[in-house]
């Protein structure tokens, strides 16, 4: 069907608590014929000021909206490092992964030119016709909560990987256009104990048509000025009290996927993705529950969910 | 005509929360059933343990009514690949081990999957006091007749089987040592073919993976990876690793599995020989090696 690797790439520099938008021209499809998108990838480097966080990484707190020609892709700003299953837990060495001088396995490194990539594989290839463009917004959290100021610029590359279609590929009248959705626990309600519940809005199928859910990842993110980045979810280090709860359930349509609350260690394991294969009728959500105990200040959850629907071309 | 399975994700999740030592506890069932109206897939167990140190001293067994799936008791980190290289970070006080089965294990509606928990207290004598959690990833089928199906035949379902072999304990420079598996620990018991998925290749040192550079057992690395030697072979004489393999280079070390996918036949029967030239090793810890073989059949209800 296609046999021409091609890859579009942009990056751009993003102040602390500001946006960008990617140069739409450079992930342009400038072939006469489609393309066809893999992966996505992004890489981030932190800002080459001296920071005022021991440990950085950026991934965790820089966030990318994507729409593709007129199909949205996500359903507001995803955390970067949600994008995928985590990769660099397999290697163990590799920067961004481990902070091994303090012991505190925090997917960020202690040196001050740090970079953190991460890869989404798409389940679906997603078409780009000829002369579309993705669009990529981007935004940054202020780096530490609270915090009005910030370090300098930091820069984010997205890559799109794909082929072009041969020339006798005939393009169809429907295509499978990728959808992420995203349960964000904000940094607020984490200071108290509780339950979060997910609303009709953040994991559902806001489409007229069915939507496929192939994975959902979790984070658990930490901002502060001892550092910045994503956590293993067990940890005694970073004020989190590996016995405090950080459990969660989960139901669609009155059927339960997680019926008792399970920690989210063991629900998304060492990768700390879930691979699945649910389908969301038209209009139908997922019903998310996040309990957590007194000792979550400062921390995130993020719960993403990743899939594809059918489009008409 | 076949029936496709309707199904939706679910994650079922029972704990206990400690074990003395030489102790066997049992989960709470109700919270492991499948409660759906087809029945559900299994399609990867979690083990959820306090730490990283306990390699070999928290075993599991897995069984449906009286179908073993596992041999007796087999340590959690030997179901399936490490994902972690060094499975003994300090910090993070909690490991999960997991296996992701080749083939889902289907349970009928109302079954469950039992798993009993077992603290065999060999690396270290002492209760466990914190939460050990067991988890199943799988998927609810929600259409009856998708099991009236299974049960009338029309569809094959697969078993796993899990059996391991314990090697002796050792005290690391002090002499060499040699051991042998037996007949019966990585053995297809049944009556049918069985295909051996893989086997993985543990090694307790004194509780800890030999890939941990902390403490003194990063000194476990070269027992692992150049002072014990594997041969092996099978029940038909048939030679499987001729010359003596270093064990950290047949089960890797970065993942500590070795993927064979090979049909063992019924009643078969692989044994590994381990020389363990260990009185070289400048280091006073124990070593434990642990091979399992983890495999599956197709069954007929």
């Amino acid at each position: 069907m296609s046999t021409s690797p091609i890859l579009l790439t942009s990056r751009v520099a993003i102040a602390s608590g500001g946006t960008a938008i990617a140069d739409s021209g450079r992930l342009q499809n400038e072939s006469r014929r489609p393309m066809l998108i893999e992966e996505v990838h992004f890489l981030t480097q932190s800002p080459t000021t001296t920071l005022t966080t021991v440990t950085y990484s950026m991934g965790t707190v820089i966030r990318a909206k994507l729409r593709a020609g007129r199909f949205v892709i996500s359903n507001e700003f995803i955390v970067l490092s949600a994008y995928g299953p985590l990769l660099q837990d397999l290697v163990g060495l590799t920067p961004g992964r481990l902070d091994r001088t303090l012991g505190i396995g925090l997917d960020a490194v202690t040196t001050r030119s740090q970079m953190t990539h991460h890869r989404w594989k798409l389940s679906r290839p997603l078409l780009l016709g000829p002369g579309e463009s993705m669009m990529a917004n981007f935004s940054r959290d202020v780096d530490v909560s609270g915090w009005t100021g910030g370090d300098g610029n930091a820069f984010v590359t997205i890559t799109l990987l794909g082929r072009l279609a041969d020339p006798s590929y005939i393009v169809p009248k429907k295509v499978m256009v990728p959808y992420i959705s995203q349960f964000l626990v904000t940094e607020t309600a984490m200071a108290t104990a509780g339950d979060s519940l997910s609303q009709e809005t953040d994991i559902g199928n806001p489409f007229l048509v069915p939507l496929q859910i192939t994975s959902m990842n979790g984070r658990l993110r930490t901002r502060s000025t001892t550092a910045i980045g994503d956590l293993p979810f067990d940890n005694n280090a970073m004020n989190i009290d590996p016995t405090d709860g950080r459990e969660i359930k989960m139901a669609v349509s009155g059927r339960n996927m997680i019926r008792d609350y399970t920690s989210i260690s063991s629900v998304f394991g060492n990768t700390r993705s879930w691979e699945m294969d649910l389908k969301l009728d038209p209009r139908e959500w997922v019903n998310a529950g996040y309990r957590r105990g007194s000792s979550s200040s400062g921390l995130q959850f993020t719960l993403t969910a990743f899939g594809h629907r059918e489009e008409t071309l | 005509m076949s029936v496709a399975p309707q199904c939706v994700p679910i994650v079922l999740s029972g704990y206990i929360p400690g074990i003395n030592a030489f102790q066997t506890l049992g989960i709470d069932q109700s919270r492991l059933q499948a409660q759906y109206p087809g029945g559900a897939f299994i399609d990867q167990v979690r083990f959820k343990v306090p730490d990283g140190i306990y390699i070999l001293d928290l075993q599991a067994e897995l069984k449906i009514n009286d179908i073993p799936i596992t041999r007796n008791f087999v340590p959690m980190s030997a179901f399936g690949k490490s994902h972690t290289y060094e499975d003994n970070r300090t910090s993070p006080t909690t490991m999960v081990f997991n296996w992701k089965l080749k083939k889902p294990l289907y349970l009928r509606s109302g079954e469950v999957l039992t798993v009993s928990i077992q603290n065999a207290s060999i690396d270290f004598d002492t209760a466990i006091s914190e939460m050990i959690e067991v988890t199943y990833i799988g998927r609810g089928i929600m259409n009856k007749d998708y099991e009236n199906a299974i049960i009338d035949g029309q569809v094959k379902t697969y078993r796993p089987w899990v059996t391991a072999f314990i090697g002796v304990r050792r005290e690391l420079g002090t002499s060499d040592f040699t051991d042998r598996s037996t007949e019966t620990d990585l053995k297809n018991p049944f009556d049918v073919p069985m295909l051996v998925e893989h086997f993985v290749g543990r090694m307790s040192i004194d509780g800890m993976d030999p890939n941990y550079q902390g403490g003194t057992s990063g000194i476990g690395s070269d027992a692992y990876l150049g002072y014990t030697f594997c041969r092996m072979w099978d029940s038909a004489s048939k030679i499987i690793v001729r010359d003596p393999t270093p064990f950290g280079h047949l089960f890797h070390m970065s993942n500590k599995i070795w993927t064979v996918n090979s049909i063992l036949p019924p009643k078969g029967f692989y044994i590994i020989d381990l020389d363990e030239q260990v009185s070289v090793v400048d280091d006073a810890d124990f070593m434990t090696p642990i091979v399992s073989m983890v495999g599956y059949r197709e069954v007929q209800r």
